[in-house]
């Protein structure tokens, strides 16, 4: 009894409980007993069970797991969901081992703890099958289910995961802060075609959400807005720890950022620039078709976090321009403009940088009604990139 | 698309850099909600990013008197105070304060100058906000000052520079005094500049019922007079009348609580789908309803409404006075200290329910709740024995605490027999969405911010709630009758039961 109860009590302090692999849901439910008994007698001390997500994550080590975890805890006090973690890592062969635990906080002071529940899975590489096949029956009925790739290190692997996640789950979740545009450009290829209603979301996306609102607020401006039509030349600046490195490869965030540019403003024929540093792009208009000239240009900043974007300057025709660039004391972006007709007023906007969990947070709370969006600007980029 | 960067993105709500004048600085609102809201959403990142707050009262003060003074409001009231960062810092570097007599020209003036000031110093475009956080009584001479200092001028409702007033409630104390206080108002301002204010709209349970009722397609076929059996409302609150004696004694439950807050659940409990999700659209559905609203002639009065006053008893475990020794009350005071109202909603939806709003002062616990109960089914298929625990289904809105909505219904008893028994299913905001929800104020501030008047009473709204009440007091007056004495710590008069006549229930005990 005592064993029992001690292992309820590391359960809901969020120490992982061996269970048996065949038998979770069971496991599960003893662990919860105590508390359901409790709510019904309203004994007091009973949590809250909560869950409005299912989310798959395949961690390729132990060291991603090391590292997932505590985001992933983070995120179910703000996003309780039901966690399947598929650990490709394993001491004990070709066994498969099943761990849960529980993470609780209090939201508010005073009421009961809400919980939700990490299943952690963990098989050898060479078995990823195994840890994609035991997925299904975890699964909560009634609420989305979502793949994440965020904490791979190479590409082997992944694509066969998704396939044996094929009708499993709703969603894929990457971070191309972390993996080739190339790779992820395949990877929206490859559900797009063979499942159309598999959405793709990616965190760097979403964390270039506040330039990619700001650049819209900027261009309502109806002293700017004509300038989008006539671009010819675009240079974004992005965080490297080393000034000397070049070009798109080591800014997916930057690169992201241009193809959004590109697909929204209909810019194509991606092709390296003469200097052999600049890429370009063709802009149609009436009289035929104009160059796009893009630069993406790295900048040795300690303060920022590499890759992070720090600066996009559009020009038109004429001195036209429009400057956003990020400013620090507090973190904002600031925007200047000017026009043949005007000079626009400086506009900032406080920029609250989000952790990991917190963009999770966002992809499932609040996914962006059109991921059509995110797939065209990954595919310009991918092309901005292989130019 | 005029701007092909807006595709996919939604168009932001971004409240406007302005000043904020909150006058009656020195008051209660301004440092236990107004403040402690604002900073709130400071640490949300949800405040524009160049913002003056400005407070203004007799009192006199210097700026940094009057920020320690906030600083007090934010660390007990605010929800999500630190001292960890340095956000208070930069926060009190956006408070001012003004100190001027309410009536006093020169202080307006003054007023004025120092506005100008601090938008030349902290490059604000001009954009004004006044909130109204005084004794209703300076509110028409408060907004006239405001005229002839040139501070109300500006553009239409999303145009910049441009002025807003919030004016807190109660907007007059009867029909008459309403359209005075509006007529007078309005003669400064346009409509579209005043925001009148409820807070209990900016609770996300209230505006839930509208997510509720128009997101989900299963309860709208439901909710109308085929389906529904009755509507309880109830606000109900453990404290007496504190510090606020002198007002309430003037004022009343009625007063104080039906005609807005429980007038408000109703209509959006009640009010047809809006055209679209706009202010005036919502307003206007809202209008439709009050006027639907049986008048209450005053003979009938007693019939359809039952008033208390609490006396010494017990809340909470603690003695507590009766409501004539409080302070500030008088002592043959008549004023209701509870209410409770039957009201019929004379259109093609409602014929034939009975809406049941009651608020009281002293009840056994602060709660707020709307009720909706269902018919019975026709016929009794597990017979009195089987069945005779349930009750009708229900529909419970939890507004506070514990925000929420249950569903009740009846389910078999596990085992051989067939017994049914009553179950509830769940649904709390604080356990579905894991963070706490802001308090009403950040929502509302925000709103007038961004210029979205949704949340916000329209003039005719307000009027048309003051018809209905002032029915109900003149009958109260031609009767001569003094409210019912009820025990502080009961639900309220027991007499209260009798405005179900010819409904299946009674008053929910919370």
């Amino acid at each position: 009894v005592e064993e029992a109860v001690k292992a309820q009590d590391d359960f809901l302090a969020g120490v992982p409980i061996e269970v048996n692999p065949a038998r979770i849901e069971n496991e599960l439910s003893r662990l919860w007993k105590p508390q359901d008994h409790a709510a019904e007698g309203a004994e007091g001390g009973a949590v809250t069970r909560a869950c409005l997500s299912n989310l798959v994550v395949y961690l390729e080590d132990r060291a991603a797991y090391e590292e997932a975890v505590p985001v992933l805890q983070e995120l179910g006090k703000n996003f309780p969901s039901r966690m399947i973690l598929l650990v490709a890592d394993s001491d004990r062969g070709s066994k498969l081992q099943a761990f849960v635990s529980a993470i609780c906080h209090v939201p508010v002071k005073g009421s009961p703890p809400v919980c939700c529940e990490m299943l952690t899975l963990r098989a050898p590489p060479q078995d990823v099958d195994l840890l994609a096949g035991s997925v299904g029956c975890l699964l909560v009925s009634d609420v989305p289910a979502a793949l994440v790739l965020a904490w791979e290190r190479d590409t082997s692997g992944e694509l066969g995961l998704v396939r044996l996640l094929d009708g499993v789950v709703d969603g894929l979740v990457v971070d191309s802060r972390r993996r080739a545009l190339a790779y992820l450009d395949h990877v929206g290829r490859q559900t797009a075609a063979q499942r159309p209603g598999l959405r793709v979301d990616d965190l760097s996306w979403y964390e270039l959400g506040t330039w990619r609102q700001f650049l819209a607020d900027i261009f309502d401006d109806p002293l700017l807005g004509p300038l989008l039509g006539g671009i010819v030349r675009v240079e974004v600046v992005f965080a490297s720890d080393d000034a000397g490195a070049a070009g798109a490869k080591g800014a997916p965030p930057a690169s992201l950022l241009v193809g959004w540019l590109a697909s929204r403003l209909g810019w194509s024929d991606c092709r390296r620039g003469r200097d052999g540093a600049s890429v370009v792009f063709r802009r149609r208009d009436r009289g035929g078709s104009q160059d796009v000239v893009v630069s993406l240009r790295p900048q040795a900043a300690k303060a920022w976090v590499p890759g992070a974007v720090l600066g996009v300057r559009l020009e038109a025709g004429g001195d036209s321009f429009v400057h956003v660039e990020r400013v620090q004391g507090p973190d904002a972006l600031r925007a200047k403009g000017s026009t043949p007709e005007a000079c626009v007023l400086p506009r900032l906007l406080p920029l609250h940088p989000r952790s990991t969990a917190a963009l999770l947070w966002r992809v499932l709370e609040r996914p962006d009604a059109n991921p059509g969006i995110f797939l065209e600007s990954l595919r310009s980029a991918r092309a901005l990139v292989g130019a | 698309l005029v701007n092909p960067l807006r595709e996919g993105i939604a168009e932001r709500r971004a409240p406007q850099p302005c000043t904020l004048v909150l006058f009656g600085a020195s008051g209660d609102l301004t440092e236990r909600k107004l403040v402690p809201a604002l900073y709130s959403l400071a640490r949300d990142g949800l405040l524009p990013e160049k913002l003056a707050i400005v407070g203004f009262a007799r009192r006199p003060m210097t700026d940094d008197q009057f920020r320690a003074k906030m600083l007090e409001g934010v660390r007990r009231h605010a929800r999500n105070f630190s001292e960890a960062d340095d956000l208070w810092k930069h926060f009190a570097s956006t408070l001012f304060y003004h100190a001027s007599g309410f009536e006093d020209a020169e202080g307006y003036r003054a007023l004025a100058s120092r506005l100008e000031r601090l938008d030349r110093e902290l490059g604000l475009p001009g954009n004004r906000l006044h909130y109204l956080a005084t004794s209703p009584e300076y509110f028409s001479k408060l907004v006239d000052r405001l005229g002839e200092a040139g501070l109300t001028g500006g553009g239409g409702e999303r145009v910049s520079p441009w002025a807003r007033v919030v004016v807190e409630k109660p907007i007059g104390h009867d029909l008459a005094s309403s359209r005075a206080l509006n007529s007078s108002i309005l003669r400064v301002l346009r409509e579209d500049q005043v925001y009148r204010i409820d807070h209990y709209l900016g609770k996300e349970t209230v505006q839930n019922i509208l997510a509720l009722r128009f997101s989900n397609g299963i309860f709208e076929p439901l909710w109308n007079h085929k389906y529904v059996e009755h509507v309880q409302i109830t606000v109900g609150e453990e404290i007496g009348v504190g510090s606020r004696g002198g007002y309430y004694d003037g004022s009343g439950a009625i007063r104080d609580m039906v005609q807005n807050h429980l007038l408000q659940l109703l209509c959006l409990v009640a009010m047809e789908p809006p055209v679209a999700f706009e202010a005036d659209a919502i307003r206007d559905e809202k209008v439709k309803v009050l006027r639907a609203v049986r008048r209450i002639p005053p003979a009938k009065v007693a019939e359809y409404t039952v008033r208390g006053q609490y006396t010494a008893g017990v809340v909470g475990g603690q003695k507590v006075p009766g409501y004539i020794e409080e302070e500030g009350v008088a002592a043959d005071s008549a004023t209701e200290t509870y209410v409770a109202v039957r009201l019929e909603i004379d259109n093609w939806r409602w014929s034939g329910v009975p809406f049941l709003l009651r608020s009281g002062k002293r009840l056994p616990k602060r709660a707020s709740e709307i009720y909706v109960q269902f018919r019975k089914p026709p016929m009794r298929l597990f017979g009195d024995e089987t069945a005779g625990t349930v009750a009708p289904n229900a529909m419970i809105v939890n507004v506070q605490p514990d925000e929420g909505i249950s569903l009740r219904f009846g389910s078999k008893v596990p085992g051989p027999a067939m017994r049914v028994r009553q179950v509830k299913m769940d649904f709390r905001y604080g356990s579905a969405f894991g963070a706490a929800s802001p308090e009403a104020y950040e929502r509302l501030l925000l709103d007038v911010m961004s210029g979205d008047s949704t949340l916000f009473t329209r003039r005719d709204e307000v009027e048309a709630a003051w018809t209905l009440i002032d029915d109900v007091r003149e009958g109260w007056r031609q009767s001569g009758e003094r409210p019912m004495p009820y025990f502080a710590g009961s639900w309220g008069p027991a007499e209260a039961e009798r405005l179900f006549r010819g409904q299946e229930g009674s008053w929910r005990k919370l």
